[in-house]
């Protein structure tokens, strides 16, 4: 869809009294380039796209085009309850401050249950992709996947932004550090369509694709005995997409 | 080396040598820990190995609890200690682990910096830009046998 088509959906939206009372969440935002928004200071609606099952990331898609990464790892806290796939939140920008890595943004966000319910009725993207479930199904369900045979162009992006992240990431230890770079940033907003790329590049070699992996798709082949052990992690997650139909 | 010495600066080929080939199969923590075939993490989604006891967030505190599971408990310094094994904890200016590192018999340090390799060095060798500095001490009766123990 459009982006003006979007606007002209959701611009009438009205504030409800209800988001005063609405649950804040001091949390950060990221830019995701590529799709996105320099994102500034105040008021910016946007439909959650999706969130992890923990409630600890995910991703807006603005009301004004692009979309962001919100996450609460640095406070440990967890996204309010109400924040479900499909509805729609109000991010308020309140500071920005160029903490590591770059583009990392503070912000607290609202939650507006009225106009969530409109929300649902607004295709995003990742439901035009077959991914949509409503707000009232469970996050914890697996999401579906792209397939095997992604055209070039999603491809050579991939590539491209996988060898830049790699080639920044290989000295550190801290995965939760390595994840939060731009770059893999952007391969999470890749959304499904990543999936058969990551899982093909951990059939020649055992890189640090789970935490996206887990994050897409919802899914965790991994066993407890083998959390930590790459490439028993990597033949399992590989495994995953032979079984769903991912990868051939 | 060459790679090292890029993000590295206090690094060079006097205080320094490389032990083993790149790998992904373990990381500094695990390395520190003794554990070759481990990625050591905390993290909330469970994905890597990390001792359950310890919690899962990314904080010295957590990486202090890791390694008293293992017998450690925090000491002063670095010093080299007879019948003692040591390990650092580097941390950014925010506090946040980056890197840990264990001392060997001769006084020096063994560390896997990410994915490259193993490498032999000086404390202080890398501290800087990356790593930060180191911010914990901890130490142990040196048991008989550590993974890379020189």
């Amino acid at each position: 869809m459009k982006s003006s088509q979007k606007r002209s959906r959701t611009r009438d939206v009205p504030t409800h009294p209800a988001v005063k009372k609405a649950p804040e969440l001091t949390g950060e935002v990221f830019g995701v380039p590529g799709h996105t928004v320099a994102v500034g200071r105040g008021s910016h609606t946007g439909v959650v796209r999706w969130l992890t099952p923990d409630r600890e990331f995910g991703f807006v898609e603005l009301e004004r085009g692009g979309q962001v990464f919100v996450h609460t790892h640095a406070t440990g806290g967890a996204l309010p309850k109400p924040a479900r796939r499909g509805e729609l939140v109000r991010i308020e920008i309140k500071t920005s401050k160029a903490l590591p890595p770059a583009k990392t943004i503070l912000a607290t966000m609202n939650f507006d249950p009225v106009v969530m319910k409109k929300a649902e009725r607004t295709p995003t993207r990742a439901r035009a992709r077959g991914a949509g479930r409503t707000a009232d199904e469970p996050d914890e369900a697996a999401r579906p996947c792209g397939r095997a045979g992604a055209d070039k162009t999603a491809r050579d992006r991939f590539d491209k932004l996988a060898k830049r992240w790699l080639a920044e990431s290989r000295h550190m230890s801290d995965v939760t550090a390595m994840v939060m770079l731009p770059s893999y940033q952007e391969i999470v907003g890749i959304g499904p369509d990543a999936v058969p790329l990551m899982l093909e590049r951990l059939k020649r070699a055992p890189e640090h694709w789970f935490w996206a992996l887990r994050a897409i798709t919802g899914a965790n082949p991994v066993p407890d005995a083998d959390r930590g052990r790459v490439s028993a992690m990597a033949q399992e997650w590989v495994n995953w997409g032979h079984e769903h139909g991912v990868i051939d | 080396l060459r790679h090292l010495l890029r993000l590295f600066p206090a690094l060079n080929p006097e205080n320094s040598r490389v032990t083993s080939p790149q790998t992904q199969a373990y990381n500094c923590f695990a390395w520190a820990a003794g554990d070759a075939e481990r990625w050591w993490q905390p993290d909330s989604f469970g994905i890597y190995y990390w001792p359950p006891s310890a919690g899962s967030d990314v904080s010295i505190a957590s990486v202090e609890a890791a390694y008293a599971c293992l017998g450690y408990s925090p000491c002063k310094s670095g010093s080299l200690e007879p019948g003692v094994e040591k390990i650092a904890v580097y941390a950014d200016a925010t506090g946040r682990p980056t890197h840990a590192t264990r001392q060997l018999k001769n006084g020096l340090w063994t560390s896997k910096c990410g994915a490259y390799e193993d490498i032999e060095h000086e404390l202080l060798a890398l501290s800087g830009k990356e790593y930060g500095n180191v911010e914990l001490f901890m130490q142990r009766p040196r048991p008989a046998a550590t993974v890379g123990t020189g």
